[in-house]
């Protein structure tokens, strides 16, 4: 490998800037190591107790939601394997791409999630408002003798969905504006190191 | 890890260098070197030519530092201040040569982000082939821009010889 100008005095200079400190680097890189490791071991042996847990109960009828719990789980589970799948590609973009395709595969990516930002704080309440409007032209509500029954339930549902809306809108709000920025300046270093001179 | 002791120890000085381009604050600079080690550490198995080390580093380094998204109102916040040394208890020469670089570092740092991707990598000793193949760019584009980024730290950093 030869270099451009081996005497440069640009570079000379430039390489006599003092050595970090690298046992503290090293120590650093050891500890994080050992977090990531205890992560991965905990995360793990959560999923696994709380699926046979979840098995158990629905298998001996201890809880009765007719298998909806496993189902969430289950999507929650998915949905958890694809976002890491996702984060380990994006890492590995770093050590395989170029600078340019890197920051194209990033902005394509961001895109996408300001994309799901909007949906949430935008579609989220429209849906909401559209399912109400669907729901009692269709007459789909709980009957006037389950309302007298439960009395409270009804406002727990309510309550419970409400909080849900938000926090999925507050979600995408925060989703959305950290991708618009990332989207604006990703791009503007792409403009500035794409153009040809 | 004890291959990876000896690449640290031998490429740390590199990365740090490259990172102090894209940060002023040392914290941000200790993290983005921080990012650019674990990248690395999790590369190694796959790489099957030790001899690129060095070329494979600085770009993974160059390639972290420019899609690190800063945060902007956070960091107007913080106090200024650089990650060279501070002269004032030095001896004369190294207080002067410390001030030196640090104003050197200063030019590097004030470039425009096209010709501070390629000045960076340029001042770690990296031919034009290897810069325009880690940015994506062409070799032709890759001197224009190294000239030009010469020329603008020259300006206002003066000849170093």
């Amino acid at each position: 490998m030869t270099s451009l100008s081996p005497h440069d005095p640009l570079v000379t200079l430039w390489q006599t800037a003092p050595k970090p400190d690298t046992q503290h680097l090293l120590r650093d890189l050891q500890r994080l190591n050992r977090l990531h490791q205890r992560l991965n071991r905990s995360v793990f042996a959560i999923m696994c107790g709380t699926s046979f847990l979840l098995i158990f109960a629905e298998a001996t009828g201890h809880v009765t939601t007719h298998g909806t719990l496993s189902v969430i789980w289950i999507l929650g589970l998915v949905l958890g394997l694809v976002w890491r799948r996702r984060a380990r590609c994006s890492r590995s973009d770093a050590l395989t791409l170029d600078t340019v395709s890197l920051l194209e595969s990033m902005i394509a990516r961001a895109k996408s999630d300001l994309l799901v930002g909007r949906c949430l704080y935008a579609g989220v309440p429209c849906g909401a408002v559209v399912g109400f409007f669907v729901a009692k032209l269709a007459g789909i509500s709980a009957s006037p003798s389950a309302i007298a029954a439960h009395a409270y339930l009804h406002l727990i549902q309510t309550g419970a969905g409400m909080a849900a809306l938000t926090a999925m809108m507050v979600t995408g709000a925060i989703l959305a504006r950290s991708r618009r920025l990332q989207v604006q300046e990703l791009s503007e270093k792409l403009r500035l190191i794409k153009v040809d001179l | 890890m004890v291959e990876l002791e000896e690449i640290v120890e031998v490429h740390a000085a590199m990365v740090r260098r490259i990172a102090t381009v894209y940060e002023r604050y040392p914290d941000r600079v200790d993290d983005l070197v921080q990012d650019v080690w674990i990248a690395v550490w999790h590369a190694l198995p796959r790489l099957n030519d030790h001899a690129m080390l060095k070329t494979y580093i600085a770009r993974i380094t160059q390639n972290i530092c420019v899609t690190h998204v800063r945060r902007a109102l956070v960091r107007q916040a913080q106090p200024l201040s650089d990650s060279l040394p501070d002269p004032a208890p030095a001896p004369d020469e190294a207080a002067a040569h410390a001030m030196r670089l640090a104003r050197f570092v200063e030019a590097v740092r004030s470039l425009p982000e096209n010709l501070k991707a390629v000045a960076s990598l340029y001042l770690e000793d990296m031919p034009v082939k290897d810069i325009a193949l880690a940015l994506g760019i062409s070799e032709s584009n890759v001197s224009v821009r190294l000239h030009r980024a010469k020329s603008a730290i020259r300006l206002s950093f003066g000849d170093p010889s």
